[in-house]
């Protein structure tokens, strides 16, 4: 007889980033998505700690009712009216991101098989489904945990136990989760999202909670889910909508009905699935887990190392062993498919208890500009964050996370190193590289990674925005799998060249720098002289300096940025001086001021 | 002394989401900068010249005709027409462009126009051509833009690719040919220009200059930058680096051209040369009729007037009324006069088909209502049945095309159009354009995406406005939207959204006016296909056409026609006599009767809250008050506060006065008050002295263009004009706001004549056949403002019954069943069609039928083979209860459809196998009485068993509801509350933001009034509920009782379950 837990995280995109953002309790938090034609609708919303009292002295909790789909216009205008304008104001909105959901799911995922061995955010066939047709329920994202609890209740001092246990140990680390157990994982996922239907009798559960919450686990006798969860709505069975619309047309809307059906109107008159869930949860045809297939796409490698130790007997010396340890482990499965580390984690976890207040481990995120197999250069980069660091009194464990790998340069250096070697000390092109890549790592990690850059050129008329300080990464290196903060930051305005013929200098002023234009040499500027409006100042002074121009070329014209300001109207000159000066001047055309905008070599 | 210049690379903002300015902008500019000529080249097209035309003419600006071409395999250039030839060619060489585009890549690429080297070629006479040069010459030198390399010279290839480029135009155009030089401060214009010159003297073309001008001043830059956004579908900042970085693209000062194009000598002289070949005006162009079929031996005057006095003898078979003859052969005279024979005899062509074809149709306009048109059979409005409306049906002294629209019945207008284009040929006829503008609101979402507003946020500014919102509301409406209007950004998009309001956007395809010629349309006006397939539209709208004087007559759709037809043929099928709209008995008081109580669901215009409420003050009694009826409940009389002096004089209350002789004339037949069109412009002749054409330029200065310094104009010439008359200032003002009123929204007398007639056919039927209008009316749909519940339930109301939709009984459209007998009692009863039934298509509808003929079904599966029936459509019919014959209910005839397969033709073999009354069918649970009717209302919109709101009545009395019936009862200002689902919302345009609901219990309908604020407070519930509770007080007037309602809530909030107003659809027809 097996025995499974279904562990539900209620609004799992909420809670993900609730937990990112432990503030966010205060405030109602609505995950929002981009539908085709760009209106926003709500994916999934809470609100942690609302009032309990809402504005019309409704109890709030009763009165408000966002269900997923909701345009955000619509749920902003339900939010005020039931607990004022305020809330709207104050309330977060954050774009949706299941990739992100489905990666930290996997992570509680992990974390959870402490409990036993089989833990899966998805059984084989639902895998295999949302595989096939990704798009089947825009609204549906994973929040559930399935564990094959067979013969571990045991170690927990049974059942009822053990399930108390997850969802209590799950809410000490900020996690609000539903568990319960049955014999199959549908039966136990049906419980778990209607705890607060179930009947006392038969059924262990959870003890009424204070403030009304609903119940938190529930436990079916083997053999029992039949008659003990006949009464549940339809919902129970993971049905799509056409399927339950279906079944209530012909007035069917608990999972007794569904279970007195015969199996030939079943089979001859609804879509398989139905049939499909009912015997996944009676039990007639097992629903094996989906362990392992989903764990892989992140982290992309993790190895830790989970002996409590108390930093105090730690040297320096023992912790590089066991992070070297740790990162070859990382590294060499990487380095056979030819990728690399491109970004890293190391976790320092503090013992976290049971029911003991969570205490968050120390992180240290390492990036690179290249991927890199090395661990030694990984080690080093570790090194240069640890020794800021100070480190937690005592170590549950330490965790390395490959999050992001990419495609190594391929290097033969060791094959033919005796053939370019032999005339002395020659960099080969790649050796230089490497050392750049070096240098550029070691700065970032002295400096912090932003203030490492090179400029990159934009599409913008205005020369002071025609460049933008952008990651020095080689195109060709770029992660396999994007970070969230590039995607947060937006990726530069690339391609498409500027149509402008006219120079550009190598050297750029913060601001333009004001230049006095020496009047007399100007010549008069009358209205019919066409020659007037086409022409620099002869003579000018820059810091204090008197340049006499001998030659120019322009004027070109700029008229531009009225889209983000006050619009930018521009003649520019580029002037030859005496002494064999160039320089970028331009006539500011609202009142003929004139400036200094760069320098020629 | 300035140089002088012709400007001969002009786009305006008819080459959409392009140029920045109106053509008429563009040719005023030019006229002040003193431009020689200025050419107005849009891409590929011609639309916006005849604008630019009539400008130039008014500015004293010589216009030269003429086009950018972008062939897909040669050098771009722009074209000018020297000639009619060149003119001609202009046209046919677009045309083949379009043609081919349509050919290629179907109907969706409509507005495209692919033309080739060899094209050009074959059109290039009486053309001249000028290569802008910046398009093909690489820039001299380039420039990495952050390093400071030395210039480098191109590669020597590329220069030459352009001067081959020139010489292969050369070839075509020889003498004809000019390079243009366009330079922008760029940064290095000089040598540009000398690379220019270079490049050209290579090729043996002379150069001239030209600014490839784009608007006509420089603060038009931000809105050009916008509709390149726009056009690319992104953002301004997203593409700024496409953006020209400079606003120089527009028309310069002719000396600063000169300073400019110092370095090239003779540049400028050669643009006047240009100019000065260019003769050709858009004046030249000569509209002929297309040729009549006129017997061979007989002129055309003969053929009318043959054919006239011929149906005049059949109109009056008791002998012509000497009224009606004079005015015929007044009218025969004096279209001979002005030569409009080939037009009559056009337009009775056309009907003549549509009457051969069995088509219902109605001509109005003014020349439609004639005594010709009558004894033609354009019109069935009978001359003697009307007064005097005639006296200048067609205008002598304006030289203006006589105008007749024709309504066709809805459904087979198509018919109507194909075949004018297959007796006239697809070159001598094709549709009016219609120019798309930018509407406050569309062009609010275009800017305001452009400026990376993000999209909700653009949703709800263009929500927050309405229809008839200006420029001027626009910052109120985006505080509503919760926006600062007085931030950067809003003050931006204010002043970008006021430029590009009135700005054309697409060319889309007027609603059914037809050109037709005699000699070959491409030669007269480029012709492009239109969206729809197998259509083709010219590239002018109807303005472009009256200012050129060419002939349109529209074809227009209508509904009511349809039905109309409809309602003869079931009359006729059960016995009655066969009917048509002139035979219909004219002037029935018992129908005037009815009118008069505003019993007048479903019938033709006066069918609205607004008519309805006007009927019982207004008491027609004869078939003049119906024209009025139907032109007085209209935004014009309304806005001009015509209707209340209107129906105080006719009620006697006020005295009946005229300031003078003249405006007694033009008034007497509507009591002094101007209720139509014609006499508001008749007003303007005779009290302010006003030509005929001045009064139609101040009609049209009203409507379409609405420019405020325009109207200014006119509005003291026109009170100047009556005080200098001795009318007094008030008059003149009153007079003025009444002209104004008509401006967008007037009736003509005739076009409401020809209405009027319609009311009265409807009416008449909705009185002696109430069972045939009605079945007529639901096979219809969509039409008018009641749903197929409201108009069954009005038909039950007058006793006529109506049965179910059932597969074993209905056809597709409703039907009538049993005859008519004499008397009023015995009406037939209506079978609901099987279009009732919600996702049931007319295919499926139809193969029920066909099948059906080979006798009944006894089976849902039966009929999904039969019929050849998805599961799908066995489950629509299903849940619409339409197996009841089969003696299955909802639920169990769902169940059994259920078992059918996805497809009827993938049966298996042993299917017949499969045991009859298998299975679990009966445990499922019988619906009650009240989930039948909700399940009515769910699958077909309506319930004949009962009111939905009938179920929830106990709770409903409980917190205090009245019927509506109770409630209609109550006197005056009595408080109450009222219950119904949702009928119609109503928001006109010139009720000042009120609302106008209807709502409906099971004792009947009632009239709800409800105040914006009112509306705003309940904003959820009143705009989405089916159900709604409205509590308010009772106004009367007269007749007619309203609601007005202090507070709106949603039944379904008050109570959600489990009551039957929770569960039921949205029902109501929205007009706001």
């Amino acid at each position: 007889m097996s025995r499974f837990m279904t562990i539900w995280l209620p609004r799992w995109p909420v809670q993900r980033r609730l937990r990112e953002h432990p503030e966010w309790r205060n405030v109602p938090v609505f995950v929002s998505r981009r539908e085709r034609r760009g209106v926003m609708t709500v994916a999934s919303w809470a609100w942690a700690d609302a009032p309990r009292e809402a504005a019309g002295g409704l109890r709030a909790g009763h009165a408000l009712r966002i269900p997923a789909g909701t345009s955000l216009a619509e749920a902003m205008a339900l939010l005020a009216l039931t607990y004022g304008s305020r809330a709207c104001h104050v309330s977060q909105v954050v774009p949706d991101d299941p990739a992100a959901d489905q990666a930290v799911l996997e992570r509680v995922a992990r974390w959870c098989r402490r409990f036993s061995p089989a833990v899966a955010t998805a059984t084989v066939d639902d895998a295999a489904r949302s595989s096939r047709a990704p798009e089947a329920d825009p609204h549906a994202s994973p929040d559930c945990l399935f564990l094959d609890v067979t013969g571990t209740a045991g170690f927990f001092g049974g059942e009822s136990m053990l399930v108390r246990t997850t969802v209590w140990t799950l809410a000490a680390r900020g996690l609000h989760a539903r568990a319960a157990i049955a014999d199959t994982p549908g039966a136990a996922w049906a419980a778990a999202h209607h705890t607060h239907l179930l009947a006392n009798d038969g059924v262990t559960i959870s003890p009424r909670s204070a403030g009304r919450r609903p119940r938190r686990w529930a436990v079916v006798p083997a053999g029992e889910q039949t008659s003990l969860l006949s009464g549940l709505p339809l919902a129970a069975l993971r049905l799509d909508a056409a399927t339950t619309t279906a079944l209530r047309e012909v007035g069917i809307d608990t999972v007794g009905g569904v279970l007195k059906l015969s199996a030939k109107s079943l089979t001859s008159r609804f879509p398989a699935t139905l049939g499909l869930r009912r015997a996944q949860l009676t039990g007639t045809r097992a629903e094996p887990l989906a362990c392992g297939s989903g764990t892989e796409s992140l982290p992309q490698m993790s190895h830790a190392f989970e002996l409590p130790i108390p930093t105090t007997t730690f040297t320096e010396g023992m912790l590089a062993a066991v992070l070297e340890r740790l990162l070859t482990g990382c590294v060499s499965p990487l380095a056979a498919r030819g990728e690399g580390v491109l970004a890293l984690q190391v976790r320092l976890e503090p013992p976290a208890g049971m029911g003991m207040a969570t205490s968050t481990p120390t992180v240290i995120d390492v990036g690179l500009f290249r991927p890199s197999i090395s661990p030694r250069h990984l080690l080093e980069l570790v090194q240069l964050r640890l020794g800021r660091l100070r480190l937690p009194r005592e170590l549950d464990g330490i965790v390395v996370e490959v999050v992001a790998a990419g495609a190594a340069a391929c290097r033969q250096r060791a094959l033919f190193a005796d053939a370019t070697d032999g005339a002395g000390t020659r960099d080969t092109s790649a050796d230089r590289t490497a050392a750049v890549d070096m240098l550029l790592d070691r700065l970032s990690g002295r400096l912090g990674r932003d203030a490492v850059f090179e400029p990159r050129p934009v599409a913008d008329a205005q020369p002071e925005h025609a460049w933008i300080p952008s990651a020095p990464v080689d195109s060709a290196a770029r992660p396999t799998t994007t970070s969230h903060r590039d995607r947060a930051r937006g990726s530069a305005p690339a391609g498409a060249p500027l149509r402008l013929t006219g120079r550009r200098p190598i050297w750029m002023p913060a601001r333009p720098v004001r230049v006095e234009p020496l009047q007399a040499e100007l010549i008069a500027v009358t209205a019919i002289d066409p020659a007037a409006e086409r022409q620099p100042p002869l003579r000018f002074r820059l810091a204090g300096q008197v340049h006499r121009v001998v030659q120019f070329h322009g004027p070109e014209r700029i008229e531009t940025a009225w889209w983000r300001g006050p619009i930018v109207r521009r003649d520019y000159y580029v002037v030859e001086t005496e002494t064999g000066g160039r320089f970028w001047l331009f006539r500011r055309l609202k009142d003929g001021a004139w400036f200094l905008h760069g320098v020629f070599a | 002394m300035e140089p002088r210049y012709a400007e001969l690379h002009c786009t305006s903002n008819f080459t959409f989401l392009t140029g920045a300015s109106h053509p008429e902008e563009l040719v005023q500019t030019a006229a002040a900068l003193g431009y020689e000529a200025l050419a107005i080249t849009d891409q590929s097209t011609l639309t916006g010249i005849v604008r630019a035309h009539a400008a130039a003419k008014q500015a004293g600006l010589k216009l030269i005709v003429g086009a950018r071409l972008e062939p897909c395999d040669a050098a771009p250039l722009v074209v000018w027409a020297t000639d009619r030839t060149g003119y001609a060619n202009l046209c046919r060489l677009l045309t083949r462009g379009y043609a081919r585009a349509a050919e290629e890549r179907g109907a969706a690429e409509s507005e495209r126009c692919i033309l080739t080297f060899d094209d050009v070629a074959a059109h290039a006479g009486g053309l001249l051509a000028g290569v802008p040069l910046a398009a093909i010459v690489q820039p001299a030198s380039c420039h990495d833009r952050l390093a400071d390399r030395p210039t480098v010279q191109m590669a020597a290839g590329t220069q030459d690719t352009a001067i081959e480029h020139l010489a292969h135009w050369r070839s075509v155009f020889d003498d004809r040919i000019w390079a243009l030089a366009e330079v922008a401060l760029e940064g290095d214009d000089d040598d540009r220009l000398r690379e220019f010159a270079r490049v050209a003297r290579h090729a043996g073309v002379p150069v001239a200059a030209a600014g490839d001008v784009r608007y006509h001043e420089r603060t038009r830059l931000a809105l050009a930058d916008v509709l390149t956004a726009v056009r690319l579908g992104s953002t301004v900042e997203a593409i700024r680096g496409q953006l020209l970085t400079n606003g120089e693209r527009h028309l310069h000062e002719r000396w600063r051209i000169a300073g400019r194009f110092a370095a090239l000598p003779g540049a400028l002289d050669r643009t006047v040369e240009i100019a000065g070949r260019c003769t050709f005006s858009l004046d030249e162009l000569k509209y002929e009729y297309p040729e009549a079929n006129v017997p061979p031996g007989r002129t055309a005057r003969e053929h009318l007037a043959r054919l006239a006095w011929k149906g005049a003898a059949q109109r009056y078979p008791g002998g012509i009324p000497e009224k009606v003859r004079e005015l015929v052969a007044h009218e025969l005279a004096l279209v001979a006069e002005l030569g409009y024979e080939a037009y009559f005899l056009t337009v009775f062509d056309i009907v003549r088909f549509a009457r051969r074809r069995g088509i219902l149709c109605q001509g109005r306009g003014s020349a439609a209502n004639s005594a010709v048109c009558y004894c033609l059979g354009i019109t069935s409005v009978d001359p003697a049945r009307m007064n005097v409306l005639f006296e200048r049906f067609v205008s002598r002294e304006r030289q203006e095309a006589p105008d007749i629209d024709i309504d066709f019945e809805h459904d087979r207008r198509e018919e109507v159009i194909q075949y004018i284009y297959a007796t006239y040929g697809r070159e001598r006829a094709a549709m009016t354009a219609e120019v798309i503008s930018y509407r406050l609101r569309s062009a609010v979402r275009d800017v305001a995406k452009a400026l990376g507003f993000s999209l909700d946020r653009v949703d709800r500014i263009a929500g927050a406005i309405d229809v008839g919102d200006g420029v001027e509301d626009l910052p109120t409406r985006l505080a509503e939207a919760g926006l600062d209007p007085a931030s950067d950004a809003c003050t931006r998009l204010a002043a970008l959204v006021g430029s590009l309001v009135g700005f054309p956007r697409h060319l889309g395809q007027h609603v059914g006016g037809m050109v037709m010629t005699r000699g070959l349309l491409s030669d007269l006006v480029p012709i492009q296909p239109a969206t729809m397939d197998g259509r083709t539209i010219v590239q002018w709208d109807k303005n472009d056409l009256d200012e050129l004087g060419i002939l349109k007559v529209d074809c227009l759709a209508l509904g009511m026609l349809s039905a109309i037809h409809r309602a003869f043929d079931l009359v006729a099928g059960t016995g009655g006599p066969r009917l048509t709209l002139a035979t219909v008995p004219a002037e029935d008081p018992a129908v005037y009767e009815m009118i008069s109580r505003a019993d007048t669901v479903g019938v033709f215009q006066i069918e609205s809250r607004a008519q309805m409420s006007m009927l019982p003050r207004l008491r027609p009694r004869c078939f003049y008050d119906l024209v009025i009826e139907v032109a007085i409940v209209r935004p014009g009389p309304i806005q001009g506060d015509m209707v209340h002096p209107y129906l105080r004089r006719r009620a006697g209350e006020d005295p009946v006065t005229y300031p003078n002789d003249a405006i007694r004339e033009v008034l007497e037949k509507t009591l002094g008050v101007p209720l139509f069109q014609e006499q508001a412009m008749r007003l303007a002749v005779v009290a302010a002295g006003f030509t005929p054409g001045e009064a139609d330029q101040l009609r049209r200065a009203m409507g379409a263009w609405r420019r405020p310094g325009l109207i200014e104009e006119f509005r003291r010439k026109l009170i100047d004009g009556m005080l200098a008359r001795g009318l007094s200032q008030q008059f003149a003002e009153q007079v003025f706001g009444q002209i104004r009123g008509f401006g967008e929204y007037g009736f003509p007398e005739s076009h409401a004549a020809s209405f009027a007639l319609l009311v009265y056919v409807s009416a008449w039927l909705k009185h002696h056949h109430p069972a045939a209008f009605t079945a007529a009316l639901l096979g219809s749909q969509p039409m008018g403002f009641y749903a197929p519940a409201q108009l069954v339930r009005d038909a039950k109301a007058h006793g006529v019954k109506v049965l179910p939709v059932d597969v074993n009984a209905s056809r597709w459209h409703a039907t009538l069943e049993g005859r008519l007998k004499a008397g009023p009692d015995t009406q037939p009863a209506i079978r609901l069609g099987l279009e009732q039934v919600y996702g049931l298509g007319e295919a499926a509808g139809r193969r029920i039928e066909t099948a059906r003929r080979d006798g009944p079904f006894r089976l849902p599966r039966e009929l999904a083979r039969r019929a050849g029936l998805d599961r799908e459509a066995l489950l629509h019919l299903a849940r619409a209860g339409a197996f009841a014959s089969l003696g299955l209910d909802r639920r169990r005839a769902v169940w059994e459809a259920m078992r059918c397969l996805e497809r009827p033709d993938s049966r298996p073999l042993l299917d017949n196998l499969d045991d009859e009354g298998d299975d679990d069918g009966d445990l499922l649970p019988l619906l009650s009485p009240e989930e039948e009717v909700v399940a009515d209302y769910r699958t077909a919109g309506l319930s004949l068993t009962a009111h939905p709101l009938q179920f929830d009545r106990d709770w409903l009395t409980a917190s205090g509801v009245a019927t509506v019936a109770d409630a209609v009862g109550l006197p005056e200002g009595r408080r109450v509350q009222v219950a119904g689902i949702v009928l119609t919302r109503q928001r006109p345009a010139t009720a000042k933001g009120m609302i106008f609901l209807t709502i409906e219990d099971e004792t009947g309908a009632a009239n709800i009034v409800v105040h914006p604020n009112v509306w705003e407070a309940a904003d959820l519930a009143a705009r989405r509920a089916a159900v709604l509770v409205v509590h308010g007080r009772i106004q009367r007037r007269g007749a007619v009782v309203h609601v007005v309602s202090t507070r709106l809530e949603s039944a379904a909030a008050l109570r959600p379950e489990p009551s039957t107003a929770a569960a039921l659809p949205r029902m109501s027809r929205d007009f706001c």
